[in-house]
């Protein structure tokens, strides 16, 4: 073994030697010592991991069993309560029917409000009087007009919107058609 | 929009009578220029059109034109001359004001189904010969069938 130093050679020594030789058997155990102890607690790991996986299969069983019987609780609940279901409530809704036309009770509710009146109206004035909302008041002021109950009239309101007004001896009328 | 159509479709002929009394001056007589603005037509022409088709089924009549003398004038071809103004003859009234008598109401409204039948077999039978009334009631019952399919 040499030493290198600037522009020299120097020979070594043999205390070098022996002190080489001390640390190369030193460094030899403490590797050893090192690779046991990484070797120890890569099996301690190990078995802490098998331990974990073991204990998460567990929970996840017990998980799966508690999500079985909650389901089977809310089942229940809901045949006795008649509530909706979360998947069934979380469904996007179809698109309402545009042509939809208010029922035979609506028609007579509005019918009921607008029947006396004298001049023309307007499907908001319909609405507030009757107490339904606009889309409902026209739609059954267009089925009162089909019924020839109400008449659509030539007059618009300040919005432009459309104006109505009672057929001509229709008040008697019911919105059934009987007189 | 203005509109650019008049059909029976859009407004009956009673409704369209009604719209025509409403538009009604002083003297009693509806100019058809108030009647398209009224009816928000784009031209006086579209109301003219279903006013003279009216006029043919005699629900409506037309002013004529007159002197200061009160005298009716005329064109050369014999026609009379005539004004922009319109109002509904005694048909066009019963048409649109009209109502069954209330023993007429009750009567009908009792038929049965078979008797139904035959009414309204009597009725296209009277409805399909010559004449002004004839003429508007096939025109009610084309509205009538018009709105039940959802086309009005």
């Amino acid at each position: 073994m040499t030493a290198v130093t600037v522009g020299t050679v120097r020979p070594v020594s043999s205390s070098d030697e022996e002190t080489n030789t001390v640390e190369s058997d030193d460094s030899g155990s403490a590797e050893r010592l090192r690779l046991q102890r990484v070797e120890h607690v890569t099996d301690e790991l190990r078995e802490l991991l098998a331990e974990t996986s073991e204990h998460c299969d567990e929970l996840s069983a017990q998980l799966a069993e508690a999500r079985k019987r909650r389901d089977g609780y809310q089942r229940a609940l809901r045949q006795l309560t008649g509530e909706e279901s979360p998947a069934a409530a979380a469904k996007p809704k179809q698109k309402p029917d545009q042509n939809w036309v208010p029922s035979e009770r609506r028609l007579a509710q509005v019918w009921e409000a607008v029947r006396a009146r004298d001049g023309v109206f307007s499907v908001s004035e319909t609405a507030a009087v009757a107490g339904v909302a606009n889309d409902t008041a026209r739609r059954a002021l267009l089925a009162l007009r089909e019924r020839e109950l109400v008449r659509l009239t030539a007059t618009r309101g300040q919005g432009g919107g459309q104006r109505y007004a009672v057929m001509p001896g229709a008040a008697e009328r019911e919105v059934n058609g009987a007189a | 929009v203005p509109r650019e159509s008049l059909t029976i479709d859009d407004f009956s002929d009673r409704e369209f009578l009604l719209i025509v009394i409403d538009a009604y001056d002083a003297d009693g007589w509806a100019d058809s220029q108030v009647v398209a603005d009224r009816l928000d037509l784009v031209n006086r022409r579209f109301a003219s059109s279903r006013l003279s088709w009216l006029a043919r089924y005699g629900a409506v009549e037309r002013e004529h034109r007159r002197d200061d003398s009160g005298n009716l004038r005329w064109h050369k071809n014999g026609q009379p001359m005539v004004t922009q103004r319109w109002r509904l003859t005694a048909a066009g009234e019963t048409l649109a004001l009209g109502r069954l008598r209330k023993g007429d109401e009750t009567a009908l409204a009792r038929l049965k189904d078979d008797h139904l039948l035959l009414v309204t077999r009597w009725l296209t039978q009277r409805s399909g010969l010559e004449g002004t009334t004839a003429k508007l009631v096939q025109r009610e019952w084309r509205y009538g069938h018009a709105r039940r399919d959802g086309r009005a």
